[in-house]
């Protein structure tokens, strides 16, 4: 499975992690990911993209769907651990305008998730 | 009931709604009790005791479906299907196989010839019906499908044309399109304002296909517009993005670069949202002296904070030259999986900028990289010389390359 999806225990955390292309093939796998889960207000969604070897304009256009169910939730998104190729791509889109790109990966803290301290 | 094979075999039952099934079989009894057991079914039958007969009586009925033995003389299986398939403004019809065994050998010399599928004999009318339903349905698809393929072929004709008839005329302007689909969701428009300065909108849709050609024509309309009324292009470009967040929904947006080239050939202004580094190249170095990147979210997504549609303004000379290009130029990759990439393009235009080949040294890599496979996303490549006569009102139509 491209996308493998983590909630966290509290249920305030949303893990979505995106294997190989993120392209416009895994739209129905990634929009399953965020909305077939029980309704939870301000959810945090980590996209991880540590797995990521590419991203196409539609995975972008993806990103933008999420963004706008979490904002609906008064909940968030963060993309983390782009590789640099990815994260190319996020840059030419000016994505960091719209979300919060983080490089640190993700670790369990209690019953949710955070982003480790080390880069 | 008893039909003898031939030309005046030909049972119309007007109860019939599933079309007309053309049954070749050498063996008189079974061949009428196939007929008896279509009829029931629902079907009208053309009933051939041989490959050559149902070859007069396929050129002279409308078919929809065949039936045949998997050992009929006279035409060869081979040869009849291939006559089927060849014919009919291509229309698709399908060929099921009747076999008496479930050898491998034979039932993919079956499939090998052309045939859609099998039945073992002896067979139920139900296992048939079965059969027949799934062939219909392949069939019904097969058609929708050639059926839209033309409808977006001809709807594709009209928007280039529409497109073309709005676009100035620039001498001198190369531009390299290739798209992924019959629609493409790259777009390149040029326009000349009343200063005469040149105006140029590369722009790439989310995706490709029809979804993403489908705001082209509006945002032609808007650029069109306002560059020959003489509006500035922070202006023109607020416009398109207005326009788009009304039209787009959310997960589309059109990545964008606009560049204005003064008519004074000293100055041009740039606005990069989501395309790829635009270069420009000073061919006396043989260097490229300027990058700009993107620095601006693409249009059509909408956002709180205040959007900017300032331009960036740099200082050129007379003979210099932009290369825009969308990233499906970089994105491409060969039949061995390698992307094309930003690297192997800079090398390109650093080893030909000073002969002045840039652009079609960059389409015959670009050509000789991809083999012949089609791309995955639209490509688009466009070259711009700053000179006198690409300022100059139209003389000679732009030299296009389109794939």
């Amino acid at each position: 499975m491209p996308v493998i999806q983590e909630i966290s225990s509290d249920g305030k955390h949303v893990l979505i992690n995106i294997k190989g292309r993120f392209d416009y093939k895994v739209s129905q796998d990634f929009r399953d990911a965020y909305r077939n889960i029980s309704a939870h207000d301000s959810v945090t969604y980590h996209v991880n993209l540590s797995e990521t070897d590419f991203m196409d304009s539609s995975a972008l256009g993806m990103l933008l769907l999420l963004r706008e169910h979490a904002k609906c939730r008064s909940g968030k998104v963060i993309i983390s651990c782009p590789s640099q190729e990815v994260d190319k791509i996020l840059r030419v889109a000016n994505f960091e305008q719209l979300f919060e790109i983080v490089i640190t990966p993700l670790v369990t803290v209690g019953g949710g998730y955070e982003h480790s301290s080390r880069a | 009931m008893s039909i003898p094979a031939g030309h005046d075999s030909i049972e119309l039952n007007s109860a019939s709604q599933r079309g007309c099934v053309l049954v070749v079989e050498t063996d008189a009894a079974l061949r009428n009790e196939l007929d008896s057991q279509l009829g029931a079914l629902g079907f009208n039958t053309l009933l051939a005791g041989s490959g050559a007969e149902a070859v007069t009586l396929y050129d002279q009925n409308p078919v929809d479906m065949v039936i045949m033995d998997y050992v009929t003389p006279g035409t060869s299986a081979r040869n009849m299907i291939e006559h089927i398939k060849a014919d009919k403004d291509d229309q698709y019809v399908p060929v099921l196989f009747m076999v008496a065994q479930a050898h491998e050998d034979i039932l993919q010399e079956c499939m090998a010839a052309g045939g859609d599928d099998f039945i073992l004999k002896p067979f139920t009318p139900a296992i048939l019906n079965i059969r027949l339903a799934n062939l219909e349905q392949v069939r019904d698809l097969r058609n929708l499908y050639d059926d839209m393929l033309h409808e977006q072929t001809v709807a594709s004709h009209i928007l280039t044309a529409a497109l073309s008839a709005r676009g100035a005329v620039v001498h001198d302007m190369q531009v390299m399109s290739k798209s992924a689909d019959i629609f493409s969701g790259d777009l390149v428009l040029t326009a000349r304002n009343p200063d005469g300065d040149l105006l140029v909108l590369l722009a790439d849709f989310t995706g490709h296909g029809l979804t993403a050609a489908i705001g082209v024509l509006p945002v032609a309309d808007v650029f069109s517009a306002m560059a020959e009324k003489g509006f500035n292009p922070q202006q023109i470009l607020n416009n398109i993005h207005q326009k788009l967040l009304t039209l787009l929904p959310t997960g589309m947006f059109m990545a964008a670069c606009l560049v204005k080239i003064n008519k004074d050939l000293k100055h041009a202004s740039i606005w990069n949202g989501g395309i790829p580094e635009v270069l420009l190249l000073d061919n006396r170095l043989g260097k490229i002296k300027y990058r700009i990147p993107s620095s601006h979210l693409p249009l059509g997504i909408s956002c709180s904070a205040d959007r900017s549609f300032v331009m960036e303004k740099i200082e050129i000379n007379a003979g210099d030259q932009f290369i825009m290009y969308s990233d499906g130029l970089t994105d491409a990759t060969n039949p061995d999986g390698a992307m094309f990439g930003t690297s192997r393009l800079d090398l390109l235009i650093e080893d030909s900028a000073s002969n002045q080949r840039v652009f079609t040294a960059i389409v015959d890599a670009f050509e000789l990289f991809c083999d012949d496979e089609n791309p995955a996303d639209d490509v688009t490549l466009v070259n711009i010389p700053c000179n006198s006569s690409t300022m100059l009102p139209p003389r000679s139509l732009q030299d296009v390359i389109h794939e």
